[in-house]
């Protein structure tokens, strides 16, 4: 899936799309293994764990394989194809019904390990550094977990992911202002979460600090104190 | 006035960072990349019944008729393997587990010498086939993730290590090894543990599935330890793949057909 050949390279993801349609058995998979990482990165951070991601990215590749005639080549195909995926990961959500609140921090425990790119820096950085960068992710992941999947599916595309507004209204399947609203809606609703819009609150440490203290009960009984000069 | 009124351009960059931040960069965990191969292998192979909209559809797909000796292997090595050690078992109590664990030994062996010894009977319910009043593993399409984790942790099934259940038949070792004494395997649990699986066996239905509703046809399984379920009510298998690192794919496959209707990767216990 992931192995491309030179001849492969050369050709254009509509042309292996197009090949795909035309019955070529190895171009869809030359094809999808070029995107395959980041609509996995998508998938896992609109589903919230490597489970459901899994789930979500195989009902994603089965649709875009039966649908692939239905690409007119009115987007970039690594467009329609985040839009299939995407679109299948939040039809699972719905159809579950499940708000997932608890396991985003599963792949960084189960998978923080893995990969080249990653790792290979990390090893050279300061291992505190490291330490809190780790737990301000997991406080944002915490954080994103707790939106409603249109608001999550938002942010992962346009804030994570970088895609532009008008791409990812293309991949959502909405209108340009639904993208800008989800997004801001999102953030403020992170902003909340992570205690960003606290006094003083610091953005490189979201989420920590004490929390007010409540206030003070008032005993029912009479004070035992002796009574306040003046 | 918008929802973000409250948010400065400095908080809104600040979360905007944050988010990009936390970014996956990772590349696909090999197991997915192995599962989605199989899946467009299928596909390429023009396999025309793998659907992921086929989960909800499976309550009303015909039941497939056909029984086999394969698939009662398989029904007997879960229900006399994972029965004979999650459900409770007679009278036993905690004072005779000894003796307890010896029956267990014998009954999982006299299941393996029937099938071993009926090579010629395919198709043939071996004579120490699992009491049809035992009670199956049921999976819910609504709790699929849940009910696999639960039952990954407690049952311990066969490994088969070819790509079809055929080799079972040839596979003395393997059956007998199907007791739940490797490291690799999860601890079954007695006891407690077994009333709460028996509970859970039925929860998603009026009543625990019973093995005398298991009837399903063979096909090609693949690599990995298999057990036999109900799956909304539907005979499948559930296939335990290899490890990987610290992963494992669970595939619930298709009787008859041996297409994966569902699939979860765990983590290895």
């Amino acid at each position: 899936m992931s192995g491309e050949s030179d001849s492969d390279a050369d050709r254009s993801d509509a042309e292996l799309l197009q090949a795909h349609v035309d019955g070529d058995a190895e171009a869809f998979g030359v094809l999808f293994g070029r995107h395959r990482d980041r609509l996995w990165a998508v998938a896992l951070r609109t589903m919230g764990n490597p489970e459901d991601a899994a789930d979500g990215l195989q009902d994603g590749l089965i649709a875009a394989y039966r649908r692939a005639a239905s690409f007119r080549g009115e987007a970039a195909v690594t467009t329609w194809l985040h839009r299939v995926v995407v679109n299948a990961c939040l039809d699972r959500i719905r159809a579950s019904r499940v708000r997932r609140t608890e396991t985003l921090p599963d792949d960084l425990e189960e998978y923080g390990d893995r990969g080249s790119r990653v790792s290979a820096t990390r090893e050279t950085e300061d291992p505190a550094v490291l330490a809190v960068r780790d737990e301000r992710r997991q406080l944002v992941l915490d954080a994103l977990a707790q939106l409603p999947a249109e608001q999550r599916a938002a942010l992962v595309l346009v804030d994570m992911e970088g895609y532009p507004v008008a791409d990812v209204a293309q991949m959502l399947d909405c209108a340009v202002g639904t993208v800008k609203s989800r997004c801001s809606r999102g953030r403020r609703r992170l902003a909340e979460l992570l205690g960003v819009l606290r006094p003083g609150s610091d953005p490189e440490h979201p989420g920590h600090g004490n929390p007010d203290p409540p206030e003070s009960v008032r005993s029912p009984s009479a004070s035992r104190a002796p009574p306040l000069d003046g | 006035m918008s929802d973000d009124a409250n948010l400065t351009p400095e908080q809104e960059a600040d979360l905007r960072r944050l988010l990009a931040e936390a970014r996956h960069d990772d590349p696909m965990p090999e197991n997915v990349a192995a599962r989605l191969d199989r899946v467009l292998a299928q596909l390429a192979a023009g396999d025309s019944e793998l659907d992921p909209a086929r989960v909800v559809e499976l309550a009303s797909r015909r039941r497939r008729k056909a029984s086999t000796l394969l698939v009662a292997a398989a029904a007997i090595i879960a229900i006399g393997v994972g029965i004979g050690h999650v459900m409770p078992i007679g009278d036993s109590t905690g004072s005779d587990s000894t003796s307890s664990a010896a029956a267990d030994t014998a009954r999982e062996k006299s299941s393996a010498e029937a099938l071993l010894s009926d090579q010629a009977g395919y198709g043939v319910l071996p004579q120490s086939a699992p009491d049809p009043g035992s009670r199956l593993t049921a999976v819910s399409s609504m709790h699929f993730t849940a009910d696999v984790r639960r039952v990954s942790r407690r049952v311990v099934v066969h490994e088969v290590n070819s790509s079809s259940l055929d080799s079972v038949r040839g596979d003395a070792e393997g059956l007998n090894g199907a007791a739940p004494t490797s490291g690799d395997a999860p601890e079954l649990d007695r006891g407690g543990s077994a009333q709460s699986y028996s509970s859970a066996a039925g929860a998603n239905g009026a009543r625990a599935p019973r093995a005398s509703d298991y009837d399903c046809a063979p096909a090609v399984w693949g690599p990995g330890r298999l057990m036999p379920v109900m799956y909304d009510g539907e005979p499948a298998v559930l296939a335990f793949r290899r490890p990987t690192g610290d992963s494992r794919v669970v595939d619930l496959l298709e009787c008859g057909t041996g297409d994966i209707l569902r699939s979860v990767t765990l983590p290895r216990h």
